[in-house]
């Protein structure tokens, strides 16, 4: 049984477009050893790939069978790139083994991604192993391994590149495996979760789309953010998902990760796929008919059809597919009338610019035992400098204005692990450090901000210091309002990774339901931080306990419009009545 | 130490008085001969009043504020009158401050605030984002049990560990009621006080001040012809700033100035050395301007190594609008760093 699931495996990660050459998917490797899937970055680079995230240590080989129709000398090509370009030896360096044979060239080596060859090799049989041999530990990556009796590599980079591989991967059609629901939410945070148990919990037929193995987004055990805010109306689906106040990083993340991923499956209408990544928004006249989805492994696709959508990507992947506005960056000062003197131009610039909160990528030591080696790291050192830790906290953050957190994230988790690997290496260099070693570091960016879709409402800093109250608010929360800026915009001599914060202090405010669809897209909701607001505006409730009541909400929402057969918007002009009430009485009922 | 003793009764005194440097100092301390009284400021809690007083310097420009702050720290069982002497800059930011003589701090044991006690709280008080500001007095003190490991992202802020590394040690309560009285209501009727005494001659004290906010206050209020009449501060301050307050100026900065050969001379020199921000901001904006100086252009192609990988695509987007004007030195200089292998972004850069 073992065997035939192999074959189907094979048959599945191995596209060919000639019987002389094809493609394997590195992501779809049958033993990834110690490499892992990263899908972050599949809108800017074009695909999943590996990465040998070892934290120094060079990771467990990835090893696959792959099948040859045809005997003869292989050229390969290896799509890979050097993640830290510059006078030292590239930190992510691998080298790939064909059965016994070790390719001479070493891997990983080029700036940017692109095909590095790695020169040929001759087949005599069908069945041969392929090996990817981490050399360093320090986040060597592969996407793709091409082999090719022509010595012709494939397109570079761009639109030619992604139309051979949609070409080559027999992709150019739809999905042929469609399914239909109720009620498909896409992204598995804290927000996507609670829509996903709010709907299910009044009977609609869920799909919950999700690209990591285990749910809960920056709150997972791979990210480590532990949830802040209150539950508002929804404290029994909420408790369901939060976290504990552990300190952010902490392992005890696993624990509050178990309880989630078994309340959510614990839902027989919520079909959860997890390691799916949402790629497109089939609309037409402003309604979405379906949602496309690729196995973030495999590479199998799902088309998903709904009546209603909900878009919990944080990114805002789906309304940016269905053509929905948006905004991005920091409004100016008299946008929304948003300024507070006392922080002036860090709070809210008197012209607009794109410098918005950064990201996070949090990590930890630990002491051990026996002395823990850790190498000189030059490809750290411009970033670094002399600054020493032994841990990363929230303010380890990055926001630059030439980057931008969707486009550039990849930039942004590279700059924040060599920031990482390098203050760690001159905290080992103090005395009485020669025990501390690396205990974890998240390989996912932990975000704040990116796109806000725009909604019939836009929630501002003024809904919240003046506590204004809607006759549809859903969503209530008495944290402060608080507002992130890069430490070297006021003092240059910090390093560029670490941020403060600016509290604006509230009583309680609330997020109307209106804020909580897209204006444009008719059968479009959204929660989490890509809900309709300012950028002080999402100062406030970004924060997952309160996405998560967004979450909630639009779930309950996303009833009523079954119930009636109306859109997101009719519900606040007909139903708004019938909507509040179950909002309200959220909390009095027991689960189903 | 200089020590001055003022109360509401001496107010007809305070013209003649000089002051000298005080204890603790943020800034260099210059000499100040006069003091006027700005404003009564009346305590809400205690009902104390205090005179705030105007310091002017010897050109009689406003130099900075002070006032005598007497007042009652309370703990759980006990007030204690605590007296010092505070002073604010003319925004009315934290500046130092000085002890009364005979009127030590104390702390809760009632021992006399050492040196280091001094410079703690010194340190406190010229964070204006410290960790006990977005504390009410009850969330300060609250009993309940809190993880010493504990820091969180942002609301419930700072943890107990926090708090005792921020403050003096067995000074909770003094701290915390300096700090709040320093970046209270005084500190916002300072600036309301300067705000009305803001003219040329202050503007242009401030302008050329070397602390950073001093010269973001003044930048504030400059309209378009002020930035014309003071073009040679304003390129000053975009060599010297810190990033925060030359991207102000780039952001502000009027579309005649932009298109001046001195300007853009002044900002292909000063390139190499700005910050990441403004150097972004710069690219885009030459990107969208008419013309652009030759000179700047070979001075920015210049820094081309230092680049991010966005900024190389702006420099190359800049490059290709005015291909006329490149210098044939300038061109051959980015063709030696485009072939020369070892620049990180060169496929940028390649045809």
């Amino acid at each position: 049984m073992k065997f035939a699931l192999m074959i189907l495996s094979i048959m599945l990660h191995f596209v060919t477009s000639h019987a002389q050459s094809f493609l394997i998917e590195a992501e779809s490797f049958d033993d990834k050893g110690g490499w892992v899937v990263d899908p972050q970055f599949v809108e800017q680079m074009g695909s999943p790939y590996i990465m040998a995230h070892g934290m120094g240590i060079p990771v467990a080989d990835a090893v696959t069978q792959a099948s040859f129709k045809e005997k003869g000398e292989y050229h390969v090509w290896v799509r890979t790139k050097n993640w830290v370009p510059g006078k030292w030896d590239p930190p992510g360096r691998f080298k790939l083994q064909i059965d016994d044979v070790v390719m001479e060239p070493t891997l990983g080596q080029k700036p940017s991604w692109s095909w590095e060859y790695a020169g040929s090799v001759e087949i005599n049989k069908k069945k041969v192993a392929v090996v990817l041999k981490d050399l360093t530990g320090f986040n060597g990556r592969c996407d793709a391994l091409y082999f090719s009796l022509e010595n012709q590599p494939p397109p570079h980079s761009g639109e030619a590149l992604a139309e051979w591989r949609t070409e080559i991967t027999n992709q150019k059609n739809a999905p042929s495996k469609t399914k239909q629901y109720d009620y498909v939410v896409v992204g598995g945070g804290i927000a996507g979760c609670a829509s996903a148990i709010a709907a299910a919990e009044q009977g609609l037929k869920v799909a919950l789309i999700h690209d990591r193995p285990v749910l809960g987004g920056n709150a997972s055990s791979e990210i480590r953010v532990h949830t802040l805010g209150i539950y508002g109306h929804y404290e029994r689906i909420l408790k369901m998902l939060d976290t504990e106040h552990y300190p952010n990083g902490s392992p005890e993340a696993h624990e509050d990760q178990k309880k989630r991923d078994e309340n959510v499956k614990s839902y027989k209408n919520i079909d959860l796929f997890l390691n799916w990544r949402a790629y497109d928004a089939n609309t037409e006249n402003s309604t979405i008919s379906s949602v496309d989805a690729r196995h973030t492994s495999t590479g199998e696709r799902i088309r998903f059809k709904a009546p209603y959508f909900a878009d919990c990507t944080g990114d805002g992947w789906i309304a940016y597919w269905a053509g929905a506005e948006f905004m991005y960056g920091r409004e100016s000062v008299d946008e929304y009338d948003e300024g507070w003197d006392e922080f002036g131009e860090l709070w809210s610039p008197e012209e607009p610019d794109g410098a918005v909160m950064g990201s996070s990528v949090l990590w930890r030591s630990f002491e051990d035992s026996k002395p823990y080696p850790f190498p000189e790291l030059p490809w750290t050192e411009e970033v670094v400098g002399d600054f020493a830790a032994k841990k990363g906290e929230w303010q380890w953050e990055y926001s630059r204005a030439d980057i931008h957190q969707i486009h550039d994230a990849e930039e942004i988790r590279d700059h924040m692990l060599r920031g990482i690997f390098g203050a760690f290496a001159n905290q080992k260099k103090l005395p009485g450090q020669e025990n501390l070693g690396l205990e974890w570091i998240s390989y996912l960016v932990g975000k704040r901000e990116s796109r806000r879709i725009i909604g019939d409402y836009i929630f501002t800093f003024n809904d919240a210091r003046n506590s204004k109250k809607f006759k549809d608010s859903v969503v209530m929360e008495i944290r402060e309002v608080d507002v992130h800026f890069q430490q070297n915009l006021k003092d240059p001599e910090k390093v560029d990774f670490l941020s403060e914060a600016m509290f604006y202090k509230t009583k309680m405010y609330y997020i109307p339901y209106r804020s909580l669809y897209s204006r444009d897209i008719n059968n479009l909701f959204m929660a989490g931080r890509n809900f309709s607001c300012s950028h002080i505006g999402l100062g406030g409730p970004r924060v997952m306990r309160t996405t998560g009541q967004m979450g909630a909400a639009v779930g309950l929402a996303a009833s009523i419009c079954t119930k009636y057969n109306v859109s997101p918007r009719e519900v606040y002009q007909n139903h708004l009545k019938e909507y509040m009430e179950l909002v309200v009485n959220q909390n009095n009922q027991a689960k189903p | 130490m200089a020590i001055v003793f003022m109360t509401s009764p001496l107010i007809a005194l305070i013209s003649e008085m000089s002051y000298g440097r005080p204890m603790k100092i943020t800034r260099n301390w210059k000499a100040v001969s006069t003091a006027d009284r700005a404003f009564q400021y009346v305590d809400d809690s205690t009902l104390i009043s205090m005179d705030i007083l105007l310091l002017e310097d010897d050109g009689g420009l406003p130099e900075a504020y002070t006032t005598y702050i007497r007042t009652p720290v309370c703990d759980d069982t006990l007030c204690n009158l605590l007296h010092i002497q505070m002073y604010w800059n003319v925004l009315g930011n934290y500046l130092g401050f000085d002890t009364i003589a005979g009127e030590s701090l104390t702390k809760n044991d009632h021992l006399a605030f050492t040196n280091e006690d001094y410079d703690k709280l010194h340190q406190l008080l010229q964070d204006d984002n410290a960790v006990i500001k977005r504390k009410s007095k009850a969330e300060l003190f609250d009993k309940t049990e809190t993880r010493q490991s504990e820091v969180v992202d942002a609301v419930t802020g700072a943890t107990a560990l926090e708090v005792k590394e921020a403050v003096v040690d067995g000074a909770l309560y003094s701290c915390y009621t300096l700090y709040h009285l320093v970046y209270g209501e005084i500190s916002d009727r300072i600036q309301l006080h300067t705000e009305e005494l803001l003219d040329r001659g202050l503007t242009e004290k401030l302008l050329n001040s070397q602390y950073a906010d001093d010269q973001l206050y003044a930048l504030k209020n400059l309209n378009e012809d002020d930035f014309l009449r003071y073009k040679e501060i304003i390129l000053g301050l975009i060599e010297s700033a810190i990033p925060l307050n030359r991207i102000y100026i780039l952001k502000k900065m009027p579309k005649i100035l932009w298109q001046d050969r001195e300007v853009q001379l002044k900002l292909g020199k000063y390139f190499m050395a700005m910050d990441v921000n403004s150097r972004t901001y710069v690219l885009n904006k030459l990107l969208d301007e008419d013309w652009i100086e030759p000179q700047s252009l070979n001075d920015m192609a210049n820094c081309l190594t230092e680049l991010s990988k966005n900024q190389v695509k702006s420099l190359s987007a800049i490059l290709a609008k005015n291909e006329e004007v490149i210098w044939s030195s300038t061109r051959m200089r980015i063709d030696s760093i485009v072939n020369g292998g070892q620049f990180r972004y060169d496929y940028l850069l390649q045809p």
